[in-house]
């Protein structure tokens, strides 16, 4: 089954021109074919003819009938031109091109006009024409002309090398210009394509008139999938939007309110700690609603330069973080299939820990490695130990409590990451001596990403 | 110091603005989106706490209207929204500082601090004159290591002229921003506590100049 149309259209339109040129090619060859040998006959009725004539006036004489038909290939052996004659009383008569061999005696079927036949002699294939011709003296001469059918040969085969080569070039034509055909019909196709990435980023209508009447149902269509697509992500992060806003507002009124009512000791340590976990337990679990979002939409390309520009914007412009150098090597075209807030929540989320726990370095890089691209964040800061570094990513469970943080920043990553089909990769830096999370994200649109825990730690 | 809350729900503002007034700030609260873009764009705050879901108006809407106005004060966005776009967002909007909620009080207090001292140029957040000093941490102003008991007024008056330090303040001037929206204004009281303050910090500190206004001037 051919999926691409295409190929489909390419094929189709060749093999029509090809039937078609083909079938024009026979019919014109045997048309050919047969003026060829017409023509080749007349030639032999021609000479046949001045045979006769020669005969009548000199008499069934060979070196004067030589003399009178004056073409040296009667004269040279195997010439591949020859005649013959046979008398009333069988005695046979031949050009000196006929060296060792005679034409078989037609007289049996006798008729008055001429009879023309193949034959196959030592000298190879002959046509001949034979007519008994009635003398002056009475006596009826078998008087019979033959020629090489070698000539004919060789033009039949040159119709067919030129009918061939005509052919080819129709066909080769038949496929070019089917390819250019399919080009043009495709390319409202191919526009749409590129239109709905661009409409999905812009958040623009696909205009149906745009396009060919063919297509624009289809466009129709698309139009509202998008719509609904849209709708549909839109209205989840809005119920998660106030959903935070519904549980995050009355956690800080609740905190306010411990600080502030006099409490003391321990007491003070379990509400406050109790608290803690059910803000962490809220932010993981909206990062968690956001992650199941994922997979149902389509994603249109987001640029990795872009979001780490805004994102380094955001994080050297923190008073203290002046200190701090970025460094971002990152093609400004490469882009990952990953929807851009996504990408900047994950991207967000590590840049925030490296920049915790950097000395003074901080770097990013991206490549493209088969469908994948790979994001490479590293830092200079003390890293994490290799048997602790699947917990990280696994728990959600802070690792250090020296620095402020919920500590759910690389469990959140891991849950968008995989949600994506990508997965995450902590390892010790070898340029900075810190932490690198690498980051394997998808290139291009996958249909269904692959909703499995595909996150490990390396060494 | 005057700053707007903008905030919808009130157990929340009140939380803020009485810790904001413990400060010595003097604050307004606006429960919708449509409130606050009204009293953020009419009334001169020297600080914005700028909650984004707002009933009736998206506080980045209003931000951005706002900063399209050439509205300059300091914006504090405090927010349950706490993505890394929402924030490059916010700040692009033109914030000067993005808290995600829930959040420390003693934290949103001191950036507040922070914000209102990068504002008036103000490094040190104590501020001194001779004996005489000025905490802008806790407003409380202290003579020779023993503090000063001042009412709430005179207190907005005091912090305001120094964070407008070596400027001459006119009465106008003054009032707007010592008085909340609700209160009742009167120019002529600003005399009274002006007088107050001099009798209570010593006359040196606060000087004036006719059809200037009052100024303090940095040492």
């Amino acid at each position: 089954m051919m999926r691409s149309l295409r190929i489909r259209a390419i094929v189709g339109g060749v093999l029509l021109s090809a039937f078609v040129v083909c079938l024009g090619s026979i019919t014109l060859y045997l048309s050919l074919d047969r003026i060829a040998r017409a023509r080749f006959d007349e030639t032999l009725a021609n000479r046949h003819a001045r045979l006769v004539v020669a005969l009548f006036d000199v008499g069934p004489d060979p070196e004067q009938l030589a003399q009178r038909l004056a073409d040296p290939a009667y004269q040279q052996p195997y010439s591949g031109r020859y005649w013959q004659l046979i008398g009333p009383d069988a005695s046979v008569l031949t050009s000196p091109s006929m060296f060792d061999f005679t034409l078989p005696d037609p007289v049996t079927k006798a008729t008055t006009g001429p009879t023309l036949d193949f034959v196959t002699t030592s000298a190879g294939e002959l046509r001949s024409m034979a007519m008994p011709v009635t003398l002056d003296d009475g006596k009826v001469w078998q008087v019979m002309l033959a020629e090489s059918i070698a000539r004919l040969e060789v033009e039949r085969g040159l119709i067919r090398r030129s009918l061939g080569m005509t052919f080819a070039t129709l066909v080769l034509g038949g496929l070019i210009g089917s390819i250019l055909h399919v080009a043009t019909v495709l390319r409202p196709i191919e526009r749409l394509r590129q239109d709905i990435l661009r409409r999905w980023e812009n958040s623009e209508t696909l205009l149906p008139r745009d396009y060919p009447s063919e297509v624009a149902p289809l466009v129709e269509d698309i139009n509202a999938l998008i719509s609904r697509n849209r709708e549909i992500i839109e209205r989840s992060r809005r119920q998660g939007a106030d959903l935070a806003h519904a549980l995050k507002t009355p956690s800080a009124v609740l905190r306010n309110e411990l600080e502030s009512a006099g409490l003391s000791g321990p007491g003070l340590v379990r509400a406050r700690d109790a608290l803690d976990r059910i803000d962490a337990q809220v932010k993981r679990s909206l990062a968690r609603i956001r992650a199941g979002n994922v997979g149902s939409a389509f994603q249109a390309p987001t640029q990795i330069f872009a979001v780490f520009k805004r994102l380094g914007r955001l994080f050297q412009g923190v008073p203290g973080n002046e200190r701090f150098e970025f460094q971002l090597k990152v093609d400004p075209t490469m882009t990952v299939a990953v929807d851009r807030q996504d990408l900047e929540e994950i991207v967000g989320n590590l840049l925030d820990n490296a920049y915790k726990w950097a000395e003074r370095r901080v770097t990013a890089r991206a490549e493209q490695v088969d469908a994948e691209v790979i994001i490479h964040i590293e830092d200079d800061g003390p890293g994490i130990p290799e048997d602790l570094r699947a917990a990280a990513l696994r728990s959600g469970e802070r690792l250090d409590t020296s620095r402020p943080g919920s500590g759910l920043g690389l469990a959140i990553v891991c849950d968008l990451v995989d949600a994506y089909g990508g997965r995450v990769l902590l390892e010790k830096s070898e340029t900075l001596g810190g932490l690198r999370v690498s980051l394997f994200l998808p290139r291009t649109y996958r249909p269904q990403a692959v909703h499995q825990s595909g996150s490990a730690a390396g060494k | 110091m005057r700053i707007l809350i903008a905030e919808d729900e009130p157990a929340l503002a009140d939380q803020i603005s009485g810790a904001l007034r413990s400060e010595g700030r003097v604050v307004d609260i606006a429960a919708d989106g449509e409130n606050a873009a009204h009293l953020g764009a009419t009334e001169p705050y020297d600080l914005v706490i700028l909650d984004l879901g707002l009933p009736k108006r998206d506080g980045l809407s209003i931000l951005k209207e706002w900063r399209a106005q050439s509205l300059a004060m300091p914006v504090l966005i405090l927010t349950a929204r706490d993505g890394w776009s929402e924030r490059v967002d916010g700040l692009d909007a033109g914030a000067d500082d993005y808290m995600a909620k829930p959040f420390q009080m003693p934290e949103l207090l001191a950036r507040v601090r922070a914000l209102i001292r990068r504002r008036t140029g103000q490094i040190n957040p104590l501020f001194r004159i001779g004996d005489f000093s000025f905490d802008t941490r806790n407003a409380r102003a202290m003579r020779n290591g023993l503090p000063i008991e001042l009412t709430q007024q005179e207190t907005a008056v005091l912090s305001y002229l120094i964070h407008n330090a070596g400027r001459y303040v006119s009465r106008t001037e003054l009032s707007e921003h010592i008085y909340a929206y609700d209160d009742e204004r009167d120019s002529n009281t600003i005399a009274v506590f002006v007088a107050r303050l001099r009798k209570k910090l010593g006359g040196e500190i606060i000087d004036s100049a006719r059809g200037k206004g009052y100024a303090i001037h940095s040492a």
